[in-house]
């Protein structure tokens, strides 16, 4: 049997399916509701032995595809981003708002663009803002909390 | 109570107070991340400086408004911005791709309008009749209910079956995470306490939809947004004749977000699902849909404002709220003194009656502001893909944290984000996914409950007619697809042997 993508999915599929199913064994009931009742342990059984049967039927069924999802390039780009992202989160925990979302936007019109190359000035001025509109509005129009940094609280 | 006591009520101060609330519901309902349920959890200090009847009449122009505006996002951007949107998202968006963003955005806010008003004028004139019998739905039916509404979107997802049922197990085992129902025992937490309460809906929609989708975007360098067509765009954009061919698909998704968003847990976020996933099933050409077929956001559209009016029928008559949105209403009444309950219909009539024409007011108004914003809203998309996409990304995050004020939520996002990534790269569908996860509470609830009442165990699902027909459904059509395969191969051996 040779192995392909939707094969080591499978097999991914499997593997978690199993540690779910082993973690869900130790689930502890917090007190007897009735005598008839089976517990909080049934649907995570439930629900595991589900996914392992499937991702089992998924690896005896696949077929060979052409297309790969994508290059190695964009493979790298995607990888960046998502480390942007995170990046960014940590950003607003440490400085907030203010401080982490222009150079955020900064960066993501830089990674988003694609082949063309963005102005540098124009993107300044948009992630400049776009930081102030982001405020106003979701401060004072629709009066929502924004993360504000525990450097500054 | 006559018409002229109800439109004396309506004051040009109410008047204009409902369109700046039904503004503030579509504005808050485009927004990824923000919905009606936070629209209407915001408003209620404001509404509180009213008096009851302004107070009321408000909040449900917020709340319809709110209802309205996900249909925006969805279809502009691929993104639901909450979970009724979704099934709006699957032809809403490929339309939009084709350049007929205009069309789509016509059909969808007639459909919103016709499930709307339809749905409360059947609120109105049944309230009372339908919540005799409703009280006699037992845990049995509500189970099979959820359970055949999650396999029949797993049979309706692209791909084949395993991928269905996988993504469907996922999503009752992100369900799972948090305390369990009934006994509240922790499961998979693993000591962090942030999901003690579940893994929450919006970052999860928001990780997947919205952030998971530009993942996938910009991995298959799709970097560029549509061409938007606005030639020749008259009127809602679709002719006479789309909109006759669709009457039947239009009253069969106006009772099904009437019934499902009557029922209580379950609101729109389910029934544009289970509409979608029937109108793919009775078409002539199910192979369009998720291809930009105006059937499938017709479905979508009139099914999850249909709810609205479903939602009504328990809170008003019961005192039970169908959803998120109208239980925060229902706490509003209570603040103001009005009990909801079987006695609000001759206790308060004329207050009920406000609350009724507020609804259709609302749907009027939104209708309205939508018609003409119509040739508008398009033209967010010749924002070029970078600037749009990333101010998007930052209003995600700030609507991730906004949900819970903190940054926990947003860390979940990402998770999910990663998550969507191995989805799309799997080909797994996302829709069982997002239904697994909204129903599997709901699922293990009621299956426990049904074992407990019952005498006979699992039996009890089968005795019961409702309970018993909602199975075979489920059981059926997840079977029916392999007996007609073997048939189509006999058929075809037969016709090789007759030919040789």
């Amino acid at each position: 049997m040779k192995m392909n993508k939707d094969r080591w999915i499978s097999l991914c599929l499997i593997l978690f399916a199993l540690i779910w199913i082993w973690q869900a064994s130790k689930i502890k009931p917090l007190l007897a509701v009735a005598s008839e009742d089976v517990g909080p342990k049934l649907f995570p059984y439930f629900a595991g032995s589900i996914l392992l049967v499937c991702s089992i039927g998924k690896f005896f069924s696949s077929k060979e595809k052409g297309k790969p999802f994508c290059t190695k390039e964009q493979w790298i780009t995607v990888g960046i981003l998502l480390g942007t992202l995170v990046a960014y989160v940590l950003l607003l925990y440490l400085v907030g708002f203010f401080v982490s979302t222009p150079p955020m936007l900064f960066a993501l019109v830089y990674l988003l663009n694609g082949r063309k190359k963005p102005k540098v000035v124009k993107t300044i001025i948009f992630a400049v803002v776009m930081t102030a509109i982001v405020f106003l509005v979701f401060r004072y129009v629709l009066s929502v909390m924004l993360p504000m940094g525990i450097l500054f609280d | 109570m006559t018409l002229s006591v109800l439109l004396s009520l309506f004051t040009l101060e109410r008047i204009l107070l409902s369109i700046i609330g039904t503004i503030i519901g579509i504005v808050f309902g485009a927004i990824p991340g923000l919905a009606s349920s936070t629209a209407l959890a915001l408003m209620l200090p404001v509404a509180f400086s009213m008096d009851s009847y302004t107070a009321i009449i408000f909040l449900s122009n917020v709340w319809i408004g709110g209802c309205s505006g996900g249909l925006i996002a969805a279809i502009l951007l691929g993104i639901p911005g909450q979970s009724s949107s979704i099934a709006t998202c699957y032809d809403g968006y490929p339309l939009s791709q084709k350049g007929q963003s205009v069309k789509a955005l016509g059909i969808g806010i007639l459909s919103s309008f016709i499930g709307t008003v339809g749905g409360v004028l059947v609120a109105y004139l049944f309230c009372p009749f339908i919540a005799k019998w409703a009280v006699k739905l037992g845990p049995w039916e509500l189970f099979s209910l959820c359970f055949c509404a999650i396999i029949l979107v797993v049979t309706i997802s692209k791909g084949d079956i395993w991928n269905g049922l996988i993504a469907a197990s996922l999503g009752l085992i992100f369900s799972c995470v948090g305390f369990s129902p009934i006994d509240g025992a922790k499961r998979m937490t693993f000591g962090i306490i942030s999901i003690y309460g579940g893994i929450n809906l919006l970052a999860l929609i928001l990780g997947i939809f919205a952030l998971g989708q530009i993942l996938k975007n910009v991995a298959k360098g799709k970097t560029t947004n549509p061409n938007v067509d606005m030639s020749g765009i008259r009127g809602f954009g679709l002719t006479m004749k789309e909109f006759v061919s669709n009457i039947p698909n239009i009253i069969r998704s106006f009772l099904i977000g009437l019934w499902i968003g009557f029922l209580p847990g379950m609101g729109s976020g389910l029934s544009n699902m289970v509409a979608y996933a029937s109108a793919k099933g009775s078409s002539k050409h199910p192979e369009e849909f998720g291809k930009g077929c105006i059937e499938g956001v017709f479905a979508s559209e009139v099914a999850n404002n249909a709810s609205v009016g479903g939602a009504i029928i328990p809170m008003i008559t019961l005192g039970i709220p169908g959803d998120t949105p109208t239980s925060i209403l229902l706490g509003a009444l209570t603040i103001f003194g009005v009990e909801a309950g079987p006695l609000l219909m001759t206790n308060s009539a004329q207050f009920a009656n406000t609350f009724f024409a507020a609804c259709i007011l609302a749907a009027v108004i939104t209708l309205a502001i939508q018609f003409f914003g119509m040739r508008s809203f398009p033209l967010m998309l010749k924002i070029p893909f970078e600037y749009l996409f990333s101010a998007i990304s930052v209003i995600c995050f700030v609507g991730a944290f906004s949900n819970t004020n903190t940054l926990s939520n947003c860390w979940l996002m990402l998770i999910f984000a990663f998550i969507g990534l191995f989805l799309y790269y799997a080909e797994l569908p996302t829709a069982p996914l997002l239904l697994g996860f909204i129903l599997g509470p709901m699922l293990e609830k009621n299956l426990r409950k049904g074992l407990t009442y019952a005498t006979n165990g699992v039996w009890s699902f089968f005795t019961r007619p409702i309970s018993c027909v909602l199975l075979l459904v489920a059981i059926g059509s997840l079977v029916w697809p392999i007996i007609k395969s073997i048939i189509n191969k006999r058929k075809l051996a037969t016709k090789g042997d007759a030919q040789a």
